[in-house]
């Protein structure tokens, strides 16, 4: 009985793979849970997960929609490759309710929801290759890995999103990288910064507006990118105070790695960050996503 | 009580234009309108009647009928006055010529679409 009223009380907070392993090793690393067996490092703990959250739900309103690419209403297999949270598979089970949806992600960590007939989480690591057959899914959805992703891997990793996508199926990319529409100074010294740290771990956020050029040249076929700016602050509302927020606990989600990296105390780090965030309001900046899309060809 | 108006028919080259006008004007849209609920009920309408037609495509018939929901055509109708006036802008040329022919023959399909509910 103990057993199932925790299980009633716990149900939204439960990892949904409990008898499997949680995937990646992970440990305490500059004060937050991180990876250690992954090039991913962003945190994994609740903090980061709030983050995600959050960051969902300004994309929703920056973007207009949980996905992009112009997927038929009737589909029936989705796969969300880096799914973290698992949120995006339950909020696109709502949008097609006779789809099946997969959540994969390196970690179960992050997971906050329960596996269910509609949505399935499960642990896999997309730069050692997809768990699944050959053309499985019609719709494959992967967005803001470029912190699990060094540049080197970019395109087995597509090869492998083309792999398990059915003919006429769709694969979507979005990722954002130091693109700030109206940036200031600072803003655009900050961001470099934190670009040269990335490069030195091996992720190259140069990569990212060449999304479209990846998925071209793994065969997909009426691939558009597209920029989309999302304001970035409360000069813009509430979108742009969402999307304020999200960014500057990314931000602080970078701070201990970089920070360690290149030997820059963490209070200066808040200290010019504080000064970027004033100049996103005082020139009314935007973040710019990076998102890209293509269909695999039908067969004739 | 309002009813589904009749499909829309096209050929494949009409259908891969139409395509190409709804993919520009949600560039337009995320690029230049501020976020706001009813901006992001017409891209996901838009992006709909893009799915439905990208799929119809695929079955490679000679002529293409899309069922359209009533919010879907009042969508284009939308879309169809917003590219009016940003064609409009552009030089004279055969290209933009081709496009305001083919808006006008959109903007009438509706215009009777809806008119028939």
């Amino acid at each position: 009985m103990m057993f199932f009223n925790r299980l009633f009380h716990r149900k939204s907070r439960m990892p949904a793979i409990l008898v499997s392993s949680p995937g990646a090793e992970n440990e305490i690393v500059d004060d937050r849970r991180r990876l250690t067996d992954a090039p991913y490092f962003l945190p994994k703990d609740e903090e980061e997960d709030g983050r995600l959250f959050l960051q969902h739900k300004a994309l929703y309103a920056a973007m207009g929609n949980h996905y992009l690419a112009p997927i038929r209403p009737d589909i029936a297999n989705i796969l969300d490759v880096g799914t973290g949270t698992g949120v995006w598979p339950v909020d696109m089970s709502r949008l097609f309710p006779q789809a099946h949806i997969v959540g994969m992600d390196i970690s179960s960590l992050s997971f906050r929801y329960s596996s269910s007939s509609a949505c399935t989480f499960l642990c896999g690591n997309v730069l050692t290759g997809l768990p699944f057959p050959d053309q499985q899914f019609d719709f494959v959805h992967q967005r803001l890995l470029v912190a699990g992703i060094p540049t080197a891997n970019w395109p087995g990793v597509i090869r492998e999103l083309v792999r398990v996508t059915r003919p006429g199926g769709w694969v979507e990319l979005l990722e954002v990288g130091i693109t700030v529409k109206n940036a200031g100074p600072e803003t655009t010294r900050l961001l470099t910064w934190m670009a040269n740290r990335s490069r030195e771990r091996g992720f190259d956020l140069g990569i990212l507006p060449e999304l479209g050029d990846l998925l071209v040249h793994a065969g997909l076929q009426a691939v558009e990118t597209q920029n989309i700016p999302a304001p970035l602050g409360e000069w813009a509302g509430r979108v742009g105070a969402m999307l304020k927020t999200d960014v500057l606990s990314a931000f602080h989600a970078v701070k201990g790695v970089y920070c360690t990296q290149a030997n820059l105390p963490p209070d200066q780090f808040d200290a010019w960050v504080k000064i970027v965030a004033e100049e996103w309001e005082q020139r009314r900046a935007s973040y710019v996503f990076h998102a890209a899309y293509g269909k695999r060809a039908p067969t004739k | 009580m309002s009813t589904a108006p009749p499909p829309f028919s096209m050929n494949h080259e009409q259908a891969q234009r139409l395509v190409s006008y709804i993919q520009t004007y949600r560039r337009y849209a995320w690029e230049y309108q501020a976020p706001s609920r009813e901006r992001n009920e017409l891209i996901r309408l838009l992006q709909t009647v893009q799915g439905k037609l990208m799929s119809s495509m695929d079955q490679r018939n000679e002529y293409i009928w899309l069922p359209l929901a009533v919010a879907e055509t009042a969508a284009l109708q939308t879309m169809v006055n917003d590219l009016f006036a940003l064609y409009g802008m552009e030089p004279a040329s055969d290209d933009r010529n081709r496009t305001i022919a083919d808006l006008i023959l959109l903007k009438n399909y509706l215009k009777r679409t809806l008119a028939c509910r």
